[in-house]
């Protein structure tokens, strides 16, 4: 019988999800923090600096922040700065330190105008670390994600597609995979190529795509009985084209949705890494980095310990309820 | 008195397109013993108008919003309004006074528990009994609705069985508590042309040998005119036509029902090149319905006034439901 | 009918591809020896010229258990099947689930491959091509789905959906193809502004349009249609039809039209093929239903429900249920249902054999099947007629 005759509005299927995600006013916000965050991320260097945005000096427009333009070239920024020659103007970022910059004078200062995160007991500000470690937890998490999903779609695909023997093969490394213990694994091969951001995105992004490949498998399988999949098979579509034009735009909304989750465990993953010493180098601002260093001061400074693990949790949150609620929206059976 | 009457029954889904008026003022009353079948196109209303006697409307979206369904429970008082019971009230009132029968019979059993406990449930909910009262009740009612060997079929999961047998265990299931209404929608629409025409003689004999209301939902005109008395016709969720089955097949007087017979292609070879008879167009959005009569735009013999007015029950007094300004034989 | 087919001819000179023409050319061959007023019969008289033979072909699915995926069973979904459809003619395909008739046409098509058994698809052996071998001879054959709900892609638009085929075979550029589908869309019935919309903006009848007008992208010389219309509502199934007549006459198409509703095979269709269990049960000309005298021939005929309530008939209703396809019953294999089986029924399994002309069966008894079984039938099919 004729379903979907009580429905005719005519919407592409991103939009009829996105209407179905809409409906969830906490989705909705925690999408928003997603945007802002990497927002936040990419501007960085923009929101928490020690260099002007811009300024005029010398009759000439430069931005500092990016290049340190030739006629300042010999000159003592931080000294020029200080006292400004006539003629001089420059725009300050809204926080005015780099997350390397020591101030001795105020180690371990509490939240105040000037330090709204207070500072740890370097000197450095806490505002300014926060906003450069997102950069670390978001690229951590998108990239390992997109490693994994890149990996765990390829495979899951070719098993689902193919079945057989192939699938057989697959299957069985997913199973083996899924056998070790991940977050040992990580610790293991980091202590071998050493700790860096770049090999903490492959080391994730290698050891968490059988999730995304037992999902997309499964898909495929669903799918290739689809009788618009055996529509294209019957007018003479090579393999390729099946799998890429009809295959995979299929599946791609169950895989965003543990992409969403995934993103979540690889910030989480990378936190703890961090944390322990096998993460990103000291030098590098990172959440997780700056748990461990604000072990020492857990008693008398709260604010560095409060501050990066609500970071942390607020963003984990945010992308997992975006999952839930992703998760829903395309689901058919909670749609009215 | 009838024994159930429907008064302007009005069901409405709350969807994000806007309301869909699914049933949109239903009236009409069933006898005790009588067959009612009610017919119309996907998207009519006439499942809705069954799930809506029985209060088992999906809720959200949907919501009964108005009318009254009257049901003479007890033979000397008064009707009662079902819309009116309390949830448990009406539990009580469901399986064992106004049993119903769903399209899709595999869905419609539990998976996990045999057949027999199945049915042995819906009759302990209701009547109660010793374990042995009750089980032989269960091989009673297996073997009315004829299923071989029904002793040891009591045991079978429903996967073990197949479509017809499975519908045969669902009508088994509905009748256990001897309903006095029993209602089927889309009884056999899954099922194989042999094996419905066995599922429509056994309603038929169930029907006559317990002295049972029936309220057959099809879209089948066919199976209409093999079980049923009286016909109602469906289209965008309003009554268009009602009559016996004679007079719904030989003198249909609505275009729509005229067009739904010519629609329907005989057993026989036509002539070469012969056309198939269709009704152009489509069903309108129910959640945008136009002015006037629904059926205009697809309706041979529309004229300005069918856009713009309402149409009331039986404008052209012909003595029965015919909702057409201009209904006449074809 | 001249004037049909000089209609014909331009739309095909109008149109780029070969095939048609070719396929075009020769039908006004025949209308050039014979005259014939009936397009149809013209084509079904030259049936000698066959476009696709089927000779014993079989198919099981095998049903693994334990872990190892040893076979532990198998459904028998064809058991042995020979047919024939000539160019330009329709074969009904009828039978109850689990029949095998869409597995049959699968197989034609080559979507699913045969265990055993032969496929000749114009003069072509195709049984054992790999896909890559295939792949020029699928421009010739196209699939119509039951299901318009789950056999267009929901996210291509209606113009991607359509130019896909002539995509995929590199017929016409960009521009062209553009031109080429939307005059597909026309010809299937719908405005040119389904061009980029997504199927679900479409009800039913006009998704299964759109997967009409995808199955003629290539002017196809067959189209296996699986049970076209029996999603659709009544009063949308007609326009389906007489879509489906307008098209073959326009190409001279050939449909293997898949059904399990007697009454919308009969008249669409030059011969009727009734299936039972993954065989032939009866094949016959479709003007022949009421002389057609396998028993489940007859009872599948007499069980459909007419919309008439005098013709309450005494009909003839089968006892049981289809038996199971993992383990079919020896000898015929419609016995355990049949009201005249005999003992050599449980034993030995009758051969299709033809007991008049254009009528084959498979029935021990089809020479004793005289018209008086057939008779109870018979007043049901003059009500019919007069409805």
């Amino acid at each position: 019988m004729e379903r979907g005759s009580l429905n005719p509005s005519s919407q592409k299927y991103s939009a009829l999800i996105w209407r179905q995600f809409k409906k969830s006013r906490l989705a909705v916000i925690c999408l928003v923090f997603v945007a802002i965050l990497a927002a936040v991320a990419v501007a960085a260097p923009f929101i928490a600096n020690d260099r002007p945005v811009l300024m005029r000096y010398n009759g000439s427009w430069s931005m500092p922040v990016l290049k340190m333009p030739v006629a300042l070239r010999g000159v003592d920024l931080y000294e020029l700065m200080s006292n400004p020659p006539a003629g001089t103007w420059m725009l300050m970022p809204p926080i005015k330190y780099s997350p390397g910059s020591y101030d001795l004078s105020s180690v371990l200062a509490a939240p105040s105008l000037q330090h709204p995160f207070g500072t740890d007991g370097d000197g450095r500000d806490v505002a300014a670390q926060l906003v450069w470690g997102s950069r670390v937890s978001l690229s951590v998490g998108v990239v390992a994600v997109g490693i994994a999903v890149a990996i765990g779609v390829l495979l899951g695909l070719i098993a689902g597609f193919y079945g057989g023997w192939i699938d057989i093969a697959v299957s069985r490394f997913i199973e083996v995979m899924i056998c070790f213990p991940t977050f040992f694994l990580i610790l293991a091969v980091l202590a071998f190529v050493g700790p860096s951001i770049y090999n903490i995105m492959i080391v994730i992004g290698v050891t968490g795509w059988t999730g995304v490949a037992r999902l997309v498998r499964g898909e495929c399988l669903k799918l290739r009985r689809r009788e618009f999949v055996m529509a294209a098979a019957a007018s003479g579509a090579r393999d390729r084209r099946v799998m890429l034009r009809h295959i995979l735009p299929n599946s791609m909304a169950p895989v965003l949705v543990s992409a969403s989750f995934g993103i979540a465990g690889a910030i989480l993953v990378e936190a703890s890494l961090s944390f322990l010493g096998f993460g990103v180098p000291p030098s590098q601002p990172s959440w997780g980095s700056m748990l461990s260093q604000a072990q020492q001061f857990m008693d008398i400074a709260w604010w560095l310990t409060l501050i990066p693990g609500s970071a942390i949790f607020f963003t984990i949150t945010a992308y997992n309820l975006v999952g839930e609620a992703l998760r829903d929206a395309i689901d058919p059976n909670l749609r009215t | 008195m009838p024994l159930l009457s429907v008064e302007h029954l009005t069901t409405h889904l709350f969807t994000d397109s806007g309301v869909v008026r699914a049933v949109d003022g239903v009236s009409f009353s069933l006898d005790r013993g009588e067959a009612l079948g009610i017919v119309g196109e996907s998207g009519c209303g006439k499942s809705m108008t069954a799930l809506s006697l029985m209060r088992l409307v999906p809720e959200p979206p949907g919501r009964i919003v108005g009318g009254r369904v009257l049901f003479q429970l007890t033979a000397t008082g008064g009707p009662v309004d079902l819309l009116m019971l309390s949830n448990e009230q009406m539990r009580k009132v469901r399986g064992k006074r106004l049993a119903m029968i769903f399209q899709e019979p595999m869905t419609s059993l539990n998976p996990v528990f045999t057949i027999g406990d199945q049915i042995a449930e819906a009759i302990k909910l209701h009547e109660g009994g010793s374990r042995r009262q009750v089980q032989s009740r269960v091989v009673d009612m297996l073997s009315l609705v004829g299923i071989p060997t029904p002793a040891q079929r009591a045991n079978d999961y429903p996967h073990q069985l197949s479509g017809g047998m499975r519908q045969r265990v669902m009508i088994a299931m509905a009748l256990s508590c001897r309903p006095e209404i029993l209602l089927a929608d889309e009884p056999t629409t899954a099922l194989d042309v042999t094996i419905q025409a066995q599922i429509l003689d056994l309603l038929r004999r169930l029907q006559a040998e317990f002295g049972m209301s029936l309220v057959l939902v099809t879209h089948d005109l066919g199976v209409v005119a093999e079980v049923a008395q009286r016909v109602i016709v469906m289209y965008a969720g309003k009554i268009v036509e009602q009559g016996t089955v004679d007079q719904i097949f030989r003198q249909p007087l609505h275009p729509y029902t005229q067009g739904l017979l010519k629609a329907i292609p005989p057993l026989a070879k036509l002539p070469p090149g012969t056309r198939f008879a269709t009704i152009p167009g489509t069903v309108p959005d129910l959640a945008h319905l136009p002015r006037g009569c629904a059926f205009a735009d697809r309706c041979p013999k529309v004229r300005e006034n069918c856009r713009e007015n309402e149409v009331p029950d039986d404008p052209c007094n012909v003595g029965r439901l015919v909702r057409c300004f201009y209904a006449s034989n074809p | 009918m001249q004037c049909g087919q000089a209609r014909a001819v331009l739309l095909c000179i109008k149109s780029v591809t070969r095939d048609s023409c070719i396929v075009i050319r020769k039908t006004l061959k025949y209308s050039g020896d014979f005259t014939i007023h009936d397009p149809r019969s013209t084509i079904y008289e030259h049936m000698n010229d066959i476009l696709v033979n089927i000779e014993d072909l079989k198919k099981r699915f095998p049903i693994e258990g334990g872990l190892l995926g040893r076979e532990v069973a198998a459904v028998h979904a064809v058991r042995g099947v020979s047919l024939s459809i000539g160019r330009g003619e329709t074969l009904g395909l009828v039978g109850e689930s689990g029949c095998g008739k869409s597995t049959l046409g699968m197989l034609l098509l080559r979507l699913l491959e045969p265990d055993s058994g032969s496929i000749i698809f114009d003069g072509v052996d195709i049984t054992r091509m790999s896909q890559r071998e295939l792949r020029p001879l699928r421009r010739r054959m196209q699939v119509v789905f039951q299901d318009p709900y789950a056999s267009l892609n929901p996210r291509m638009t209606v113009g991607e959906i359509v130019a896909e085929p002539l995509l995929v075979h590199r017929v016409a550029r960009r521009e062209e193809r553009r031109e080429r589908v939307i005059e597909l869309i026309r010809l299937v019935g719908l405005s040119e502004d389904a061009y980029g919309k997504y199927p679900h903006e479409f009800s039913g009848g006009q998704r299964q349009r759109i997967g009409i007008a995808r199955a003629i992208a290539l002017t196809p010389s067959i189209i296996v249609a699986d049970e076209p219309v029996s999603a659709l509502d009544i009063s949308i199934r007609g326009e389906i039809l007489n879509l489906l007549c307008d098209l073959r006459e326009r190409f001279s198409l050939a449909y293997l039209f898949i059904a399990h509703d007697l009454k919308v095979v009969e008249h669409l269709s030059h011969r009727i093929a009734v299936m039972y269990l993954g065989k032939i049960a009866e094949l016959f000309p479709a003007e022949g239903l009421a002389a057609a005298r396998h028993p489940y021939t007859q009872a599948l005929a007499s069980a459909v429900p007419l919309p008439d309530p005098g013709a309450r008939r005494k009909r003839m209703v089968l006892a049981g249920d289809v038996p199971s396809q993992i383990v079919p019953p020896a000898g015929c294999s419609f016995h355990p249902r049949c009201p005249y089986a005999q003992e050599i029924c449980k034993n030995v399994e009758p051969p299709l054999e033809e007991y008049q002309p254009g009528f084959k069966a498979s029935c021990h008894f089809i020479a004793e099947m005289s018209e008086r079984t057939v008779s109870h039938m018979a007043p049901a099919l003059h009500d019919a007629v007069r409805v």
